[in-house]
């Protein structure tokens, strides 16, 4: 069941492959933000109609996930046992973005957010309960009265009178 | 492996199955997902909760509309022919009168919209379109739904911003727009 994320997936075990030594999440970070947001003073790289096309949300739609998913907690960037900052809260909505857009392979996702496959796997999931969990109330409730009346006048606009 | 011909679908697949209710701007108004594959529309339709509600009178609010010179209350769904006859269900008429012929065609130009739907919604999200990667079908479902509700996202905006560009400018203000043309002319 998805319920049970605390079970383990690989990690620091006996008998399993050691953590990846350079995982670099600033360097994929980084370019995220100079391709689609402006880092440093410059312009993005990519245009308004690119980022709609790779994240497949209008910015305006994009950005309030992000500020929602800042106030999760497994969104949050942590620092590891090194001091070192992990995954941001950006790599980690982009990742889920991007599996859901194009369904792609866990693993090819590497290039921007320096994420193992099972990692993908897991922010995935989470970012799936937290979308349903957060908007579901919202945006996919019963239509109320006014609701069906305007989809009745969309209708008739339409041509279909029933 | 004792689900696996439940889930068992007519392509050879094992796919789980999605059942929406759009309107014309493809907003979503309903989705049931997580049935086994096996199942066919009717039956699925047979224990939507959707359609339950509407079995038991509490779901479609009593709304009126004039449908040739008739006044209506009962809201209607458009669907395609497997479906069974019932108030709220509006098939394709099958008769050969030129009213028929007529409503048909009326009938099957907007159900395009339905088709229009998942059209949309496989292009939107394509992970509902590739083999799934997921580890269970409690995941699938929250994929799935998950999809459902960006989309309509994103929908919500589309429609605010189309709102703001054929906004009503207050009679004033056009004039002083007007004043101000004028003045430099």
């Amino acid at each position: 069941m998805i319920g049970d994320f605390d079970a383990r997936r690989g990690g620091p075990l006996p008998g399993k492959a050691p953590n990846k030594q350079q995982r670099n999440f600033a360097s994929g970070e980084r370019g995220l933000l100079r391709d689609y947001f402006g880092v440093d003073g410059d312009p993005s790289v990519r245009d308004e109609k690119d980022f709609t096309r790779r994240f497949r949300l209008p910015r305006i739609v994009f950005d309030r996930v992000y500020r929602d998913l800042l106030s999760e907690p497994y969104f949050q960037q942590l620092l590891n046992a090194t001091g070192e900052p992990q995954a941001s809260t950006l790599q980690k909505l982009t990742t889920a973005l991007r599996v859901l857009a194009f369904g792609v392979a866990y693993d090819s996702v590497d290039e921007y957010v320096r994420f193992s496959e099972s990692a993908v796997s897991e922010t995935v999931d989470r970012f799936a309960r937290f979308v349903v969990d957060k908007y579901q109330p919202v945006y996919l409730s019963k239509p109320t009265f006014s609701d069906l009346q305007r989809v009745l006048s969309d209708y008739e606009n339409a041509g279909f009178w029933g | 492996m004792s689900l696996h011909g439940q889930y068992q679908g007519k392509s050879m697949k094992k796919p789980i199955v999605m059942e929406t209710a759009a309107d014309t701007d493809l907003y979503h108004w309903h989705v049931y997902i997580g049935l086994p594959g096996a199942m066919n529309d009717v039956k699925v339709m047979a224990v939507s909760p959707l359609f339950q509600s509407m079995l038991s009178g509490s779901f479609p609010l009593p709304i009126s509309y004039t449908v040739n010179c008739v006044e209506r209350t009962l809201p209607y769904y458009l669907c395609d022919g497997i479906y069974p006859e019932h108030p709220v269900l509006i098939n394709k008429s099958k008769g050969d009168s030129e009213e028929d012929k007529y409503f048909a065609g009326q009938q099957e130009g907007r159900r395009k919209d339905a088709e229009r739907v998942y059209g949309v919604l496989y292009q939107e999200r394509q992970v509902l379109d590739r083999p799934a990667r997921f580890h269970s079908v409690q995941a699938l479902v929250e994929v799935g739904t998950c999809c459902a509700i960006l989309h309509n996202m994103i929908v919500t905006h589309r429609r605010k911003e189309a709102h703001a560009r054929f906004r009503y400018v207050p009679a004033h203000s056009r004039r002083l727009l007007l004043l101000f043309v004028c003045l430099f002319a």
